[in-house]
């Protein structure tokens, strides 16, 4: 089980990954990749949060058995790289990360469907995590 | 030589070597093969050289199946359906004339590479210009953008365009042929066998001017279209009941179309991305375009067990599609069929949108750009899909035809197979992500999908004459001087629009009359 420290943190970066900006990052941020003390990120993204929470409700309607964020955190936080070691995970691994997870969902055709939209599993999934927390 | 049919009076027969039953892509291109022949040929076309209402109205017919524009799907004036149609060519693919028991008895008794050669002959008629439909020698060398899927799972594929009106561009060669008779406003009303033998001696012909003569001659060909070749036959019943040719109950039936279906949104993860080698015609050469479109790969479609798929990829920016209540285009017409509350599309958009390097971008108002899928199908070879013969007469006294136009739920699994194929490669790729919007229950199959205005399959070809109207040939079984042209007989659709394959094999057919005749 994670800690709730390094779990807010993961939600935090969450619309991050998402919006995979890692310019957007580095530009927000002054050049120099943001550590996991750095800025409120759900904050800075607030129409990418808006619009995951958006999605994540409709992926829920329609998987409501996956309706625990303790269930998706752990279906995800576990895999990521470096994940465990707070700081040493830089929100630029995570996004390339997830972004891999998303092609290689396509490519192994893990996808669900939410509104007729096929989407990655792993993307519908952390789209619900956003409109869980 | 042109001659007005509604000013002759001929008790005599005309006699001929070739009588070519119809002035379209198909009877125009055999009466230029057959030019400067020693050999006489007859051409007879219904129209003159513009639309008539009147000639128009011998096309109507009665639709007896699902919506289908009969009317408008055809035209009956010198030149034929070249007088309006896009100019949209592609051969056909080497898979489409295999085997494929998926889609049911539906090989063409000739290879691809057969037809080779004369598709490159019909490039010249249809003023085509090289031909290429590969990307490095089309769209690479012209240095376009392309998608970026892999070509094993979603290819992109190339047509070329030139809607060449043929009946205007030939005119004047046939005319001048020397050995082309075209006898204008001529409809023939029957074609007439032999009691004993089965040569076809003639064809009755009739104006609506109320005159009538006959054509004898050694060979006939039929090239009236896809749904008429199907009428003159079933209704010239003189002597066989069923129609000429049809002692297997063959004529008329798989009828078959491209299904035309606009379904399908892909929104592009990078707002700025520009395709204009889908979205537009693009001049290679003077007088020629050249544009893409994407398609299942042939092994994707051995793989999985469904007909053949392409789709053009039309561009729309969401705001167009906010704006889609007051606009009057098919396309937004359908976007506001599609319902999207909650803005999911601007959602989605948001998360899935990759920034380009200017950050300040991302915050602009920028709509996504969305793409439509204009899906245009092969049908799967349908049985009871066909053209029959109503009791309602036409102004000559033909029976009119009927139209009875069946799709069935294979035709449907294939396009959402060919969909979630393509929903998973936008998404692979990073280009974006897709919607599929078949829906999954419908009063009738594909209940949106309109029709190419492609008719064929009527006089379908094959070896056998149980499951087959013409020979390898194009021969009607059973009638040795008697020819069929054009898409009726194709036993298969693929994907690729008919012209360039119609031209090709009245190509071919020439070069079989000359030696025939040995001319």
């Amino acid at each position: 089980m994670t800690s709730s420290f390094t779990r807010r943190k993961f939600l935090e970066l969450v619309p991050t990954i998402l919006a995979a900006a890692p310019a957007f990052v580095s530009d927000i941020s002054g050049g120099a990749a943001p550590g996991w003390a750095r800025a409120d990120l759900a904050g800075v993204f607030g129409s990418q949060m808006a619009s995951a929470i958006a999605i994540g409700r409709r992926y829920l309607d329609a998987c409501a058995v996956e309706c625990d964020s303790d269930l998706l955190v752990d279906a995800w936080f576990s895999q990521v790289p470096g994940i465990r070691g707070g700081a040493e995970t830089g929100a630029h691994d995570l996004i390339a990360f997830f972004q891999d997870r998303f092609a290689d969902d396509f490519e192994r055709g893990d996808t669900v469907t939410v509104d007729g939209w096929v989407l990655s599993r792993t993307e519908a999934r952390l789209c619900a995590l956003c409109a869980l927390s | 030589m042109y001659i007005d049919s509604r000013q002759l009076d001929s008790k005599t027969p005309i006699e001929t070597d070739v009588c070519v039953i119809g002035g379209g892509a198909a009877g125009i291109t055999l009466a230029l093969e057959l030019a400067g022949r020693r050999l006489r040929v007859c051409v007879l076309e219904s129209g003159g050289f513009f639309r008539d209402p009147q000639t128009h109205d011998l096309n109507a017919a009665v639709n007896v199946g699902r919506p289908y524009p009969v009317a408008a799907t055809r035209l009956r004036y010198f030149g034929g359906t070249t007088n309006h149609w896009g100019g949209h060519c592609a051969p056909i693919r080497s898979l489409n004339f295999e085997e494929r028991p998926w889609i049911g008895d539906a090989a063409w008794p000739l290879t691809r590479a057969e037809l080779e050669p004369y598709y490159a002959r019909a490039h010249r008629v249809l003023r085509l210009g090289e031909y290429a439909y590969g990307l490095d020698n089309t769209v690479r060398k012209m240095r376009m953008s392309l998608l970026p899927f892999d070509p094993k799972r979603v290819e992109t594929v190339v047509s070329r365009y030139n809607p060449l009106r043929m009946g205007r561009e030939y005119r004047r060669a046939v005319d001048e042929s020397g050995n082309v008779t075209t006898y204008l406003y001529a409809n023939v009303t029957s074609i007439n066998r032999h009691r004993v033998s089965n040569y076809v001696t003639d064809v009755s012909v009739a104006t609506l001017s109320g005159r009538s003569f006959t054509v004898r001659a050694r060979y006939f060909v039929l090239a009236t279209g896809g749904i008429e070749n199907a009428r003159i036959l079933l209704a010239s019943n003189r002597i066989q009941a069923a129609g000429l040719g049809n002692g297997h109950d063959l004529v008329g039936r798989y009828f078959m179309e491209h299904i035309w279906y606009t379904s399908g949104l892909i929104l592009a993860a990078d707002p700025d991305v520009d395709l204009p080698a889908y979205s537009r015609l693009r001049a290679i050469e003077p007088g020629v375009g050249v544009r893409c479109h994407i398609a299942l790969p042939e092994a994707i479609v051995r793989q999985q067990q469904i007909p053949d798929f392409r789709a053009e990829v039309l561009v729309r920016r969401s705001d167009a599609f906010h704006d889609s209540v007051q606009s009057a285009s098919a396309i937004r017409d359908d976007l506001a069929k599609l319902d999207f509350p909650d803005r999911f599309v601007g959602h989605l958009a948001n998360i899935i949108k990759n920034p380009a390097p200017v950050v300040k971008r991302l915050w602009a108002d920028q709509p996504p750009l969305l793409y439509v899928l204009a899906n245009h199908v092969e049908q799967i070879p349908n049985r009871d899909s066909r053209i029959a013969l109503s009791t309602e007469r036409d102004a000559l006294g033909l029976p009119r035809a009927t139209v009875d136009w069946r799709l069935s739920p294979l035709d449907r699994l294939g396009i959402v197979k060919a969909h979630r194929l393509i929903a998973a490669e936008v998404g692979r790729s990073r280009f974006g992500r897709m919607r599929i919007e078949i829906p999954d229950h419908e009063e009738r199959i594909l209940d949106q999908a309109s029709a190419g205005a492609h008719h064929m399959g009527t006089t379908r070809m094959h070896r056998d004459p149980r499951r087959g109207v013409v020979d390898p040939d194009c021969r009607v079984h059973g009638l040795p001087n008697l020819f069929v042209a054009g898409s009726s007989v194709f036993p298969s659709g693929g994907y690729s629009n008919p012209t360039l394959t119609i031209v090709a094999l009245a190509i071919r057919m020439a070069d079989r009359l000359k030696e025939l005749l040995k001319a």
